[in-house]
């Protein structure tokens, strides 16, 4: 394994180890904020794959998070003895179906095509949550039931009532994910992804079959939207359709962007960060979102490695400094 | 009787639609950017035209004072920074315009707070015409012919003019125009300009009518993009014959089926993008 | 010898401007095939005809005895047809190594392998490193492509396409744009990372023409005015007018 790679490793770890213990020095509403913060990372990591990977932007990446939430949800409420895993499977696989679903017209089109075309899925996805009350509530939503305990054979049942319950089950999914997701970037099918940013045509001319590429893409990216819903319906025990509406996608966008496109960790830390900065920033002002904004015009124009570049750029700094000082020692 | 008015509502509307949709089409196939702050340049020009309202009294100040704000504006948005991320490919471009657009939507919710605001008509235009037999809105007239007037001068500019020819080249194939030796720096900024000021003078007229609220761009906003993707990113064209359709869709969709309507008009966006990317008339890409 | 290419009275046209007035040649295996012609003649259009990024409106492509007009691009090089481009056309955000990796794994067909890291795959490692040997690129084998020199970026062009290990290899003006000693280079190149392999290869510069091609076509206006071997053509009258004679004055 490359040395980076070692490195990378080691402060996940380290990171890892801190988040797991951070319900015994962490209160309860940081806690929530993080949990937050856990399912929303996932959501944006699965739009990077899209935008910074794939170089597709999304508009309608809610509609996955939406199908997964609202499908937990109405899991939970109708079907007796599901579990909770079974409910938050059942969320992703909805997601991953619709995925594989809209991949069929999403497959034609790119560039402003392809990202108008997310966005009237998204609208329609969310025509039909908002108008279907049936099902859904409509605009009142769905709330009024009790997430099932964890049943975990051999070790016993937690329940999801306490806080730290819901945080460490969100985080071991979400991180669960993620490894696979950062794994799978580094194989030969994370290449043929890439390359779909890179040139589609060369691709093709190598012999990569894009369309299949792009529909396991679109699969795949729902399935975590999907999965990033049902925990959000499961830590918020409740869903209405700001799960699946323009405002979700949006924020999905000013993560990953925030955080910096075409890095793995890139939105993980942007959606970090802007959920930190919404809750501190709400408490001061109404009008948070105009500072926001502000940070997003300000990093698309002249930092648009994010976060992550900003961090990068220091660190090289640092150690080209380093090596300066090493030079002039001798 | 209904059906005719419905008629009428949805003309009506479609020309406020056309307005919108023609600086954004325009943008569009010149630039190849998608402003998707556009129909928040409407909504300022919307309020900002209701300042000038208040402070001056006149309805017609305010019509031709904040289109002027709103193109001064636009230019500047182009010239300092979407031609500054032109480099880095379309997707930075995007990203922008979904900055812009928060900025302006929280920025109005900050000086003009969210309550919607109430803007009449001027004195004028306030009175009822009879059409045959029905009482129709003299506002609703204006707005009609009015923005076919508009229409019409943009088109014979447009289709008429040495300038309009620039601005068509220029839409067509900026590369070969720059080759030419025509300074289309200057065109991209002018039209982009001219997209903002019309969205402008959409706002402004749009206010007496559909009432000034943060949620108008929104409203108006989804069904300009319809109307931009049907009808063919940069035809001007297209964007009248889709703006009809959408307009008269809307307004019957509103009276006889108004569940069904909004799924309708992404569902046609959706087929239209699926099949035909290019909309009807279009030809770019 | 068998023919591996042949084009069975190709026509086409660009919304109703004809360019293909039926287009007839073939290709012996193994040998070097040049396309050449003035421009505009229709080059350029008959090769992405072979390829498959146009079907053409009437005629046959025959690879191997199989028409493969309708077929995509992707299922074409599957079949052991690869092309490089005129305009360079790399993966500028990889490096010089990731973009012969992409290449070989497509051709071992592990294109969506999610078992295994691209690094920790040997043989596809080993094989980029001796090709970043043949193409002189060993220093350059973690530089991002799209800061190349231009002579460095055309030979990793051809290192992408030759990677593929085709039976046949279409080359798209592979030394435009280069000195004449980039030429020559680029020509030895050529040469040792093509062997045995069947080329048709468009050009421009004449001396690499007689150089390399056993025989050459000749197209004008979308026709085809001699197809024969080098000797044969240099001689021809009609070509001389049309092409060479242009040249030697």
């Amino acid at each position: 394994m490359m040395k980076q790679t070692k490195i990378n490793l080691t402060l996940f770890g380290i990171l890892l180890a801190l988040l797991v213990g951070a319900p015994y020095f962490v209160d309860e509403v940081p806690l929530r904020l993080m949990t937050e913060m856990c399912y929303m990372a996932l959501f944006a990591v699965s739009l990077n794959l899209l935008l910074g990977f794939a170089g597709m932007l999304s508009f309608g990446h809610s509609a996955y998070f939406g199908v997964g939430a609202y499908t937990a949800a109405i899991a939970f409420l109708h079907i007796e003895g599901l579990g909770l895993i079974g409910g938050v499977l059942l969320g992703g696989l909805a997601a991953l179906i619709a995925g594989a679903f809209f991949s069929l017209f999403l497959n034609r089109v790119s560039g402003t095509a392809f990202a108008m075309l997310t966005l009237a899925i998204m609208q329609i996805c969310f025509s039909i949550a908002l108008q279907w009350r049936s099902v859904t509530g409509g605009d009142d939503g769905l709330g009024g039931f009790d997430v099932p305990d964890l049943n975990m054979p051999l070790i016993g049942t937690i329940d999801m009532f306490e806080t730290a319950h819901v945080y460490w089950f969100v985080l071991v999914v979400v991180s669960i994910m993620l490894f696979v997701t950062w794994y799978l970037m580094k194989t030969p099918m994370g290449r043929s992804i890439i390359l779909l940013r890179e040139s589609m045509s060369r691709a093709g001319f190598l012999g990569y079959q894009n369309t299949m590429t792009k529909f396991i893409l679109f699969t795949y990216t729902a399935l975590l939207a999907g999965v990033a819903g049902s925990l959000f319906t499961v830590f918020q025990q409740f869903v209405s359709t700001g799960a699946i509406d323009i405002f979700r996608s949006v924020d999905a966008i000013l993560m990953t962007v925030i955080g910096g496109v075409g890095t793995f960790a890139g939105p993980i830390l942007g959606a970090a960060a802007y959920l930190y900065l919404s809750d501190w920033l709400s408490d001061i002002t109404a009008r948070w979102q105009f500072f926001i904004g502000l940070l997003f015009i300000v990093l698309v124009m002249w930092y648009r490695g994010g976060i992550m570049g900003i961090l990068t750029s220091l660190w090289l700094k640092i150690s080209a400094g380093k090596k300066v000082k090493e030079a002039q020692g001798d | 009787m209904v059906i005719l008015i419905t008629i009428f509502h949805g003309l009506v509307y479609a020309m406020l639609l056309y307005l919108v949709a023609s600086g954004l089409t325009l943008v569009f196939g010149m630039m190849g950017v998608l402003n998707l702050a556009h129909a928040f340049f409407y909504m300022l020009g919307a309020y900002i035209g209701y300042s000038i309202l208040l402070h001056t009294g006149n309805f017609w100040v305010a019509l031709i004072v904040a289109p002027i704000v709103m193109g001064a504006l636009g230019i500047l948005v182009e010239r300092y920074m979407l031609r500054y991320l032109h480099p880095f490919g379309h997707t930075y471009e995007l990203l922008l315009t979904i900055g812009l657009q928060l900025v302006i939507l929280e920025g109005v919710k900050w000086y003009w707070g969210t309550e919607p605001l109430i803007v009449s008509p001027p004195p004028i235009l306030q009175a009822s015409i009879s059409i045959l037999g029905a009482p129709y809105p003299v506002y609703r007239l204006f707005i009609l012919f009015f923005s076919i007037a508009l229409m019409l001068v943009l088109g014979w500019v447009m289709f008429k003019t040495r300038l309009g020819m620039v601005v068509r080249a220029a839409v067509d194939n900026p590369d070969m125009v720059s080759a030419l030796g025509v300074n289309t720096p200057l065109v991209f900024a002018g039209v982009f300009g001219l997209g903002t000021a019309l969205a402008a003078i959409a706002g402004v007229i749009a206010g007496p009518l559909l009432g000034i609220a943060p949620g108008m761009a929104d409203a108006v906003g989804f069904d300009a993009f319809v109307v931009v993707v049907t009808g063919g990113l940069g035809s001007l064209l297209g964007a009248i014959v889709a703006a009809v359709m959408i307009g008269e869709l809307q307004a019957f969709g509103v009276m006889f089926f108004p569940r069904l309507c909004l799924v309708l008009m992404f569902v046609l966006m959706a087929v239209v993008l699926s099949i035909r990317p290019q909309g009807l008339f279009g030809d770019r890409e | 010898m068998s023919e591996i290419l042949k084009l069975d009275n190709i026509e086409h046209d660009f919304s109703g401007l004809k360019v293909l007035f039926g287009v007839n040649f073939h290709v012996l295996e193994g040998e070097r095939h040049a396309l050449i012609g003035p421009n505009g003649a229709g080059k350029t259009t008959v090769f992405n005809c072979i390829t498959g990024e146009l079907h053409p409106r009437k005629g046959q492509v025959l690879y191997k005895g199989n028409n493969i007009v309708g077929k995509r691009p992707f299922q074409i090089t599957r079949e052991g047809m690869a092309r490089s481009f005129q305009i360079t056309n790399l993966f500028f955000n990889l490096t010089v190594r990731e973009n012969l990796q992409s290449a070989i794994l497509s051709r071992l067909n592990r294109r969506f392998n999610v078992l295994k890291w691209i690094s920790r795959m040997n043989d596809v490692n080993d094989e980029a490193d001796k090709m970043l040997e043949l193409l002189g690129l060993h220093e350059e084998a973690d530089v991002q492509a799209g800061l190349l020199s231009y002579g460095q970026q055309r030979a990793l062009e051809i290192g992408l396409t030759v990677s593929l290990k085709p039976e046949m290899i279409l080359l798209d003006e592979p030394t435009a744009g280069m000195s004449k000693e980039e030429t020559h280079h680029a020509v030895d190149l050529i040469r040792s990372l093509t062997e045995g392999i069947s080329m048709v290869i468009i050009e421009h510069d004449m001396d690499v023409i007689f150089d390399l091609a056993d025989r050459i076509t000749v197209l004008q206006y979308g026709e085809v005015i001699c197809s024969d071997i080098s000797s044969e053509v240099r001689g021809n009258k009609r070509v001389r007018e049309a092409y060479l004679g242009e040249e030697e004055d």
